[in-house]
């Protein structure tokens, strides 16, 4: 069984006990969430079948959430998300940086539990060196390049989650990033899993 | 104190090493989107039909790229271009994918190891003119006939990383690795997925909801410079200042 699926089904697991040390929250807060940021969250969680990406690498992942309060128990979330460390190649000729931004609304599904969606954008940001690189070419060895111009992307994407509260401080957040939510064949899930501190 | 240290654990877990690489150090990549490619079967010793289905495998592979926008098709009009014209840079239907009998002496590379090859003229800057060759050449030991069908998907789908601009990864795990040894099945890794973003840099707010889709922009870090300090500005205004009244 995998480490995301232990750390979820703990989550479920531990959420009766957190019920009764929960207050329904009704002011504004802010939040800092810090987890793990799984890519391809399709692919990681069965086999794969179709020709979609491989599963990516694992990172950190740590987001600030701003919560306003619009009323009851219902929540305006927008959200500022980082992944750490950023993505960097062997030799250090080029980094890629991910940055998640979501405007979500929240709602109690019950005291403990609250469920979050609303559209984000992710940027990436590729810096690469601009270095020349002498690689295997099969038969022989050729001259491949790492450009010196930075790149971004920028990809809309809509955000699903929940969070578990274990006490007015304390949450688990358990969140999937939808990546290009209209096109079947480049829909990709991309999933969160962090710890949540409100400040 | 215990918030502290699940931030400090989970930001050291893990460092991640890709190692993508261009063909041509100021590389922009084609400049149609849909990329239509032609074939010509003239010279290929699989069917027609096994290679066409692998081929739009490869393509859909490519296409799956959700942070890319270049879009790979098979063009429904097929080429009469010769490997010789093509290598002559005399082909006007460019990009292609050809079956070349005599694969070995046209890109003096031996036969027996090297199933395919992309062919693009470099320098180049905007690419306009390449061709994936496939080995035609019967009773060679790497003739694609002679591959599965798996391996025959590996490589053709290598091959278009190439035609797309990417080189080599330095990735054992990528797909633009140099070597299909122990790949069986076709899969881009988070290395290619930054290659090809970086050539095909998806920006979706020039285009869809957010803009003109029809105008091509292969550079959009004019757009960004201007527009990120904008987006942070927001965040933060609206993370510290403002107070919504309760509306519910």
């Amino acid at each position: 069984m995998s480490a995301i699926l232990r750390i979820f089904l703990a989550g479920l697991l531990i959420t009766p006990f957190a019920q009764a040390k929960v207050q329904p929250r009704t002011k504004n807060f802010f939040a800092l969430d810090a987890g793990i940021y799984l890519p391809s969250l399709e692919q990681r969680f069965s086999a794969p079948t179709g020709y979609k990406n491989s599963t990516g690498p694992l990172s950190g992942f740590l987001r600030l959430r701003r919560g306003f309060h619009l009323g009851k128990q219902y929540f305006l979330e927008p959200s500022l998300g980082v992944l750490l460390p950023w993505r960097t190649s062997y030799d250090g000729s080029s980094k890629t940086f991910t940055t998640q931004f979501d405007l979500d609304l929240t709602l109690p599904v019950f005291v403990f539990l609250r469920a979050r969606t609303g559209p984000g954008l992710q940027w990436q940001l590729f810096v690469p060196s601009g270095e020349t690189v002498r690689l295997n070419n099969g038969t022989d060895y050729s001259y491949f390049f790492t450009p010196a111009k930075a790149v971004s992307t920028w990809v809309l994407t809509w955000l699903v989650g929940f969070e578990v509260r274990f006490s007015s401080s304390f949450s688990l957040n358990l969140d999937a990033i939808v990546l290009d939510l209209a096109s079947r064949q480049r829909r990709n899930y991309e999933g969160v899993v962090s710890v949540g501190v409100v400040l | 104190m215990t918030a502290m240290r699940w931030v400090i654990v989970l930001m050291s877990w893990t460092v991640w090493l890709g190692g993508w690489t261009l063909l041509d150090s100021s590389l922009k990549g084609w400049e149609q989107n849909p990329l239509s490619v032609r074939m010509n079967y003239t010279e290929c010793t699989i069917s027609r039909t096994v290679l066409d289905r692998i081929i739009d495998d490869s393509f859909a592979l490519w296409n799956a790229a959700p942070t890319a926008k270049i879009k790979l098709e098979r063009s429904s009009e097929e080429s009469t271009t010769t490997p010789d014209q093509f290598l002559a840079r005399s082909a006007t239907d460019s990009p292609l994918i050809l079956c070349d009998a005599s694969f070995g002496s046209h890109l003096s590379t031996d036969p027996d190891q090297v199933p395919a090859a992309t062919w693009i003229p470099t320098p180049v800057t905007t690419l306009d003119y390449g061709a994936i060759l496939l080995n035609g050449q019967a009773g060679r030991a790497a003739e694609i006939s002679q591959l599965s069908e798996a391996e025959l998907f590996v490589v053709i789908a290598h091959e278009l990383g190439h035609l797309l601009g990417l080189g080599h990864s330095q990735d054992s795990a990528a797909l633009m690795y140099y070597s299909i040894n122990g790949k069986t099945k076709a899969v881009l890794s988070q290395d290619d997925l930054d290659g090809l973003t970086y050539v095909y840099p998806r920006n979706e707010l020039s285009s869809g909801p957010f803009g003109c889709a029809a105008v091509h922009t292969s550079d959009n870090d004019s757009r960004l410079s201007w527009f990120l300090p904008w987006v942070l500005l927001l965040v933060a205004v609206l993370m510290t200042r403002i107070k919504l009244r309760p509306l519910l």
